[in-house]
């Protein structure tokens, strides 16, 4: 198996400013020099606390922010589901409009096509056509989630990044969106990089896992290994935490 | 429930108010009155009657006429006001509330440096400049309204250039300005709709104080606030005179002062 994504020597800096126009610039390093690969219709999961710098990577591996080191994909299209899923929807547009805009930026310049293309994938995500002419508000958390995830597909991606993607839905929920992204993981032959601060969640989902801790990986591995022999002190400490 | 219902009857007393003003001024245009600025000595300080509803002024022209033409004329500047405004605002607030950085910095200080003088005040200054007339108010107003539409816009903008769905869009590979224009502005129109009820309410009480004044609408042609200057040096003598226009300003304000409470949230 090939390696869809490489990622090598990934270092993030936040500069802020502190007090207004005169003061002081503050450097946050964020990651300190991360390195992994995902191979082709891996599903990875990337395990940390707040603050470890979990949606950092997702950032500088889609180019959101500035990053040192190399981000490779090969010849490959990335696209993103985010944690909120209130948040990712244009709360002023219907499903249907969202849809079809990212139809249009895709380069789908044909008017029916792009309805078309637009009922297509809103039955592929495990909605009814009814769904278009409904606003974000007008869907419950776990039908934009899959609007969301609905949206990330359109440009035909073969890496998906999902930021936490269940983390602010009910339990039940959780499990229907998992079993959708694993589903559409072997349909479309898809790697997934699934971000998430739950290991219980990742634990049946994932292919292989990272741990994060300040930005810096403190343990890689397959789930059961980790589970059962976890190397890094802060690993058991997330596990007897559980 | 309850603050929901009074927000309706706002809704319905403003609009009731302002169909009034509005079939008030329309009535000035269609309706055969006399010419607002025809002068008749024989009818100085003529009392309310069946023929001039709201008597006549000190040059004997009728108020009635005037009352109307003099709503339409503060109507139609208010709205020039709110208009340049928002629209100057709207483009000021939404680059440099999505862009951010230097351009923001700058622009916003002298936000800031203008948005510390009282609008009159900055009117008054560009009228100093421009000289007085109809088209000056409108452009000193708008100019002086700018700063607080573009504070607005440009919270709503830096709310919104953050939220996932503009960082989707912008994966999707839509252009700064596609975002702007498409995804994040319809996101600002209810807040903006807002601010314009209230910035007309605001244009109709500054047109009115610089016509009254002396530098908006020049005599003799009709305007609530110079009729109210005018009718102060008779206010016990003809009553009527000062009454009728300030009762078409409060009308004016009152319309879109309930309207705009009804769309607050």
């Amino acid at each position: 198996m090939s390696e869809i994504l490489k990622v090598r020597d990934l270092n993030v800096k936040f500069n802020s400013r502190v007090g207004g126009v005169f003061g002081n610039t503050v450097t946050k390093e964020v990651l300190k020099g991360v390195s992994f690969d995902i191979k082709e219709g891996e599903i990875l999961g990337l395990v940390g606390e707040s603050g470890s710098g979990k949606s950092t990577i997702a950032k500088a591996v889609l180019s959101l922010v500035p990053y040192e080191g190399e981000v490779v994909m090969n010849n490959a299209r990335a696209s993103m589901v985010f944690q909120d899923p209130k948040g990712s929807l244009n709360p002023s547009k219907r499903v249907g409009w969202l849809l079809e805009e990212a139809l249009y930026l895709s380069g789908e310049k044909d008017k029916e096509q792009r309805s078309k293309k637009a009922r297509e994938m809103i039955l592929t995500v495990g909605l009814k056509e009814e769904h278009l002419m409904r606003y974000p508000s007008e869907l419950s958390g776990g039908q934009r989630q899959r609007v969301c995830i609905g949206l990330a597909l359109i440009p035909g991606p073969r890496l998906l990044i999902a930021d936490e993607p269940v983390s602010a839905l009910d339990v039940t929920i959780q499990a229907q969106i998992l079993e959708l992204l694993k589903d559409l993981q072997q349909k479309l032959g898809l790697s997934i990089l699934f971000i998430s601060h739950d290991l219980r969640v990742v634990y049946n989902f994932c292919d292989r896992l990272i741990i994060l801790k300040s930005g810096n990986i403190v343990e890689e591995g397959i789930p059961e290994q980790v589970y059962a022999h976890p190397v890094a002190d802060y690993t058991k400490e997330l596990l007897s935490s559980i | 429930m309850k603050t929901s219902k009074k927000k309706n009857i706002n809704f319905i007393l403003g609009i009731s108010v302002i169909s009034v003003m509005a079939l008030f001024i329309l009535c000035g245009k269609i309706l055969p009155l006399r010419d607002p600025n025809a002068i008749d000595a024989s009818l100085k300080f003529a009392s309310p009657s069946l023929k001039h509803p709201f008597g006549c002024d000190n040059f004997g022209r009728e108020i009635l006429s005037r009352v109307m033409e003099g709503s339409f004329s503060t109507f139609l500047i208010a709205l020039g006001t709110v208009f340049i405004g928002t629209f100057f605002g709207i483009i000021i607030g939404a680059l440099t509330g999505y862009f951010g950085g230097v351009v923001d910095e700058v622009l916003m200080r002298i936000n800031d440096a203008i948005f510390a003088f009282p609008s009159i005040l900055l009117a008054l200054l560009f009228i100093s400049l421009l000289g007085p007339g109809t088209y000056q108010v409108v452009i000193a107003l708008g100019i002086a309204f700018i700063p607080s539409f573009a504070r607005i816009v440009r919270g709503e903008f830096l709310k919104n250039r953050n939220m996932d769905y503009v960082k989707c869009a912008k994966l999707l590979g839509a252009s700064d300005l596609r975002i702007m224009v498409i995804h994040i502005l319809p996101n600002t129109l209810k807040v903006l709709l807002n601010s314009v009820l209230i910035g007309f309410n605001n244009a109709v009480l500054a047109e009115a104080s610089m016509s009254f004044l002396g530098i908006g609408v020049q005599p003799p042609d009709p305007s609530l606030g110079r009729m109210l200057s005018e009718a102060q040096a008779y206010l016990f003598k003809a009553p009527n005179y000062a009454l009728f226009p300030g009762l078409a300003i409060i009308l004016m304000v009152l319309g879109f002062g309930l309207l705009s409470d009804s769309f607050e949230k």
